[in-house]
């Protein structure tokens, strides 16, 4: 075991107008470890990382060190890449269109006698081979990125995060020996890199990190998804408004216990619903929904319930919801809304008849990323603010900010581009705008992709609220998480049917896991 | 961001009772905001003022003003027309032959001898018929916008060989060039108040109407506003129907100003348009297509074609000048927007 820190940290401050974003940060990562860093949304985290990723410059008087090395601040992307330093991001930075080998080379060199040379292509491919056989993982690397599954896309990302660096020109008899000295030699930095991996992808992802480990490679893990730190950090580090507030072995350490480091105070719990209040009338009902992974679906929807749908990957979770959303049209199969056939061939069609929903992919397809925060709030809810074709900007304003406020949305201003905002407040942007149609039923896909615990337990409070008043809500998501204390009922999808239906305190993390787990195919 | 000072502000701001914050005045007083915002204004004055003192009788006359005025009406109008499909995020190449096509017919018809109102409808139509092609084409049948008005273009310019038989045209009616040549009060001809009208009412729909909004969200983010309620297929559809509407009345408005047409007319419009709405780009409202920004690009790129135009400079000045500026521009705009997205980074 190696006791020299793979990075220390020194002292590092970041100041942005003002503000204090990191306050003189000591950290030690050390070696052959993994070690998590927490810490909400703002905490500066990113900061710390994009310091050490030679995108931001630190304050004067920091220092760093890596593997007992100083390395000269401000770094730049070039000098990180040279210190060993690898970082890995939710989009991975591949190229979809080129080949494993190829991204590898993108990183690491091309296996060529110089720039203009002919490229190796047999001995590029033995490299790429090398570092993926160490890691196990199994993809050919004369594979298009683009065709990967997105677990395999991250796995192939984490590995080429650590593949050795190749002077142009040099070449080596040993690739696998090159692949261990790699391994060893690099620190990886993996910012989210599950966020938008279902479960079961992410767990195969964090399988690898294992392997690495078990190498001797060290890595920094960023994630708000607490069960995978417990799963697989050995160390945490915990950042609260730009301060280290914590530096320790992970220990027994459980999931509350982790979460109120990171907050900072108990987190608050909405109650549970006794079963009598539950009962409302059937709001929705679907009969045989088939259609693009829905097979032959039954469901039905009581108002004021709160239903939250999962499954593994394929099971047709979001192609129910988008269904339902009008995004999608059923081959078969009728809907029910209210008593009535229920049909919409769009989702200005779903909107109309009171059906509202929170999409999956936030940046693509929730918000308008260079809108103003105010415009993203009544995104296609101008009608009642138009007179004559003609658009009352102060009414629309007004109705803007209540939503703000109402749905604790923080931002510096309505005109402030919405992309500067935390995924927390994009997310609760995208639910407001959902829930001020008042519609009966309320859709989310994955509701809790990259946003922070706060916003989350925030997000999940408004949704009871949601539900009180009378509106049914579906969640349909792969965290488990997302039901637990808020969910009436889970229905667990099986290649797109019900497989099982949990319900009132049948609802823990184990139980639903436990029940996906049983459609797995063996 | 939760605990940060201005956080705590933003958390006051939430849950107080005051009315939405305005964009503050304030804030544009300051010169970089100034800058940012009426750069190709600020610029455009200082060239009329340069030019003025170098050529005080010739270029700073009011019968020069009066021309240069008259002679963007058309073009103006084109700028207008490709600010519609790029606001959609798509592009219209078709608009110069469209307008081109219109000019040829409407000599055509008026030497037919048809009422003139019957002239002018037949003219127009043309130019919706032509943007109701592109859209069935991009949206129904899912062609590259593109590549789809590209080839509308060559059809275009082929179909006005055929038109004027390979010669120039020319029409002798009167009352059909008197539409565009009379003069109004103040000795501007009315051409130039038709281009203000167009610009008032492109300006209200695009600013102060939900279609703007919803055609600017279909342009930034077509999923998410379609997933949101908006009917991005019909917004899509009639922003190259409303540049095929505008690319029909430049035409028609071209015919009867000029009263001639070589066959050729009309692929010429096309760039200039498009300059002109990329500089508007980086004026008024900085980083989105905007009418007002447009208007004073297309009397910038005009302003300093004439001005040089008349101090004697070879035509080759005058090319490079337009290219100049608009990369100018473009790449300020650009870096101003860096700087921007940097320093909120935080």
């Amino acid at each position: 075991m190696d006791l020299t820190p793979a990075l220390r940290i020194s002292g590092i401050s970041k100041t942005f107008t003002g503000q204090k974003a990191l306050d003189s940060v000591d950290l030690d990562v050390p070696t052959g470890a993994v070690t998590a860093l927490l810490g909400m949304n703002g905490s500066g985290k990113s900061t710390l990382i994009k310091i050490l990723a030679g995108v931001y410059s630190p304050d004067p008087g920091g220092r760093l060190h890596v593997r007992g090395t100083e390395v000269p601040l401000p770094l730049s992307p070039q000098a990180a890449h040279a210190a060993g330093l690898r970082f890995l991001h939710q989009d991975l930075g591949l190229v979809d269109a080129l080949t494993v080998a190829d991204n590898f080379a993108l990183s690491d060199g091309f296996a060529a006698r110089h720039r203009l040379a002919a490229v190796n292509v047999r001995r590029q491919n033995e490299h790429t081979e090398a570092t993926l056989s160490l890691l196990g993982i199994k993809v050919h690397p004369g594979r298009p990125v683009g065709e990967l599954s997105p677990s395999l896309r991250t796995m192939v990302g984490i590995a080429r995060a650590f593949q050795p660096v190749r002077a142009p020109g040099r070449d080596t008899t040993d690739p696998a020996a090159d692949g261990v000295a790699g391994l060893r030699r690099n620190v990886l930095v993996l910012d989210e890199p599950t966020a938008s991996l279902p479960v079961e992808d992410a767990s195969r992802v964090l399988d690898l990190i294992e392997v690495l480990r078990e190498h001797g490679g060290t890595a920094v893990y960023v994630s708000h998804r607490i069960e995978e730190v417990r799963r697989i950090a050995d160390h945490v580090a915990v950042l609260r408004d730009g301060q280290l507030v914590a530096a320790e072995p992970l220990g027994g350490r459980d999931s509350r216990s982790i979460v109120s480091l990171v907050v900072g105070r108990q987190l608050e719990e909405a109650p549970l619903r006794s079963a009598a209040e539950r009962e409302g009338e059937v709001l929705f009902e679907a009969t045989g929904l088939t259609g693009n992974r829905v097979r032959n679906l039954d469901l039905s929807l009581r108002t004021g319930e709160i239903l939250g749908v999962t499954g593994l990957v394929g099971c047709g979770r979001s192609e129910l919801v988008r269904m339902m959303a009008g995004a999608q049209q059923p081959s078969s199969g009728t809907m029910h809304l209210g008593g009535r056939p229920y049909a919409p061939p769009s989702p200005a069609e779903a909107i109309a008849d009171s059906v509202a929903c929170v999409p999956q992919n936030r940046r693509r397809d929730g918000i308008v990323l260079d809108m103003g925060v105010g415009d993203n709030l009544t995104l296609g809810r101008l009608a009642r603010h138009t007179r004559a074709g003609v658009l009352n900007r102060k009414a629309e304003r007004l109705h803007a900010d209540q939503l703000g406020k109402d749905y604790l949305v923080k931002t510096a201003s309505l005109e402030a581009p919405i992309r500067t905002l935390s995924g927390g407040n994009q997310q609760k942007v995208v639910v407001a705008r959902a829930a001020s149609s008042r519609p009966s039923l309320l859709l989310l896909d994955e509701p809790s992709q990259g946003v922070d615990a706060l916003a989350r337990q925030e997000i999940a409070n408004l949704l009871r609220r949601l539900a009180d008043r009378g509106t049914a809500v579906l969640i349909a998501s792969t965290d488990h998480d997302d039901f637990v204390g808020l969910a009436d009922r889970v229905l667990v999808l099986d290649r797109g049917s019900v497989a099982a239906e949990l319900s009132g305190d049948g609802i823990s993390e184990d139980n639903i896991a436990l029940a996906c787990q049983r459609t797995a195919p063996c | 961001m939760l605990t940060t000072s201005s956080d705590a502000r933003d958390r006051s701001e939430l849950q107080g009772v005051q009315p939405p914050k305005k964009p503050s005045k304030r804030r544009q007083l300051q010169p970089g905001a100034l800058m940012r915002n009426y750069g190709i204004a600020v610029f455009l004055l200082l060239m009329i003022a340069v030019f003025s003192i170098l050529m005080p009788t010739t270029f700073a006359s009011g019968g020069n003003f009066r021309q240069i005025l008259a002679d963007q009406a058309v073009p103006g109008i084109l700028a207008l027309a490709v600010i519609l499909p790029l606001t959609a995020g798509e592009f219209d190449l078709s608009v110069g032959a469209n307008l081109g096509i219109c000019t040829i017919s409407g000599i055509v018809l008026a030497g037919t001898g048809l009422p003139l109102p019957l002239v002018l409808a037949a003219t127009i139509a043309l130019g919706v018929l032509v943007g109701a092609v592109n859209a069935y084409m991009t949206i129904v049948v899912g062609v590259n916008a593109f590549i789809a008005t590209l080839g509308m273009a060559t059809i275009l310019s082929g179909i006005n060989l055929l038109l004027t038989n390979s010669t120039l045209i020319t029409h002798t009616s009167e009352a059909f060039g008197a539409l565009t040549n009379t003069r109004i009060p103040g000795g501007v001809q009315v051409v130039v108040f038709y281009f203000l009208a167009a610009a008032l009412a492109l300006w209200f729909i695009l600013e102060r109407t939900p279609y703007g909004r919803y055609l600017r969200a279909t342009g930034m983010g077509r999923d998410a506003a379609e997933l949101s309620g908006v009917r991005t297929r019909g917004y899509l559809a009639s922003a190259f129907i409303g540049a095929g509407l505008l690319a029909g009345i430049g035409g028609t408005l071209q015919a009867s100003r000029a009263g001639s047409a070589t066959p050729d007319l009309g692929p010429e419009f096309l760039l200039p348009a498009y300059a002109a709405a990329f500089l508007g780009a980086t004026a008024i409202r900085a980083g989105f297509f905007n009418v007002w920004g447009t208007v004073l690009g297309v009397y910038l790129l005009a302003v300093g074609a004439n001005g040089l135009d008349i101090l004697g400079a070879k035509t080759w000045v005058t090319h490079v000048f337009n290219g100049v500026a608009l990369l100018v521009a473009v790449s300020a705009a650009t870096l101003v927007q860096r700087r921007k997205a940097k320093s909120r980074a935080s």
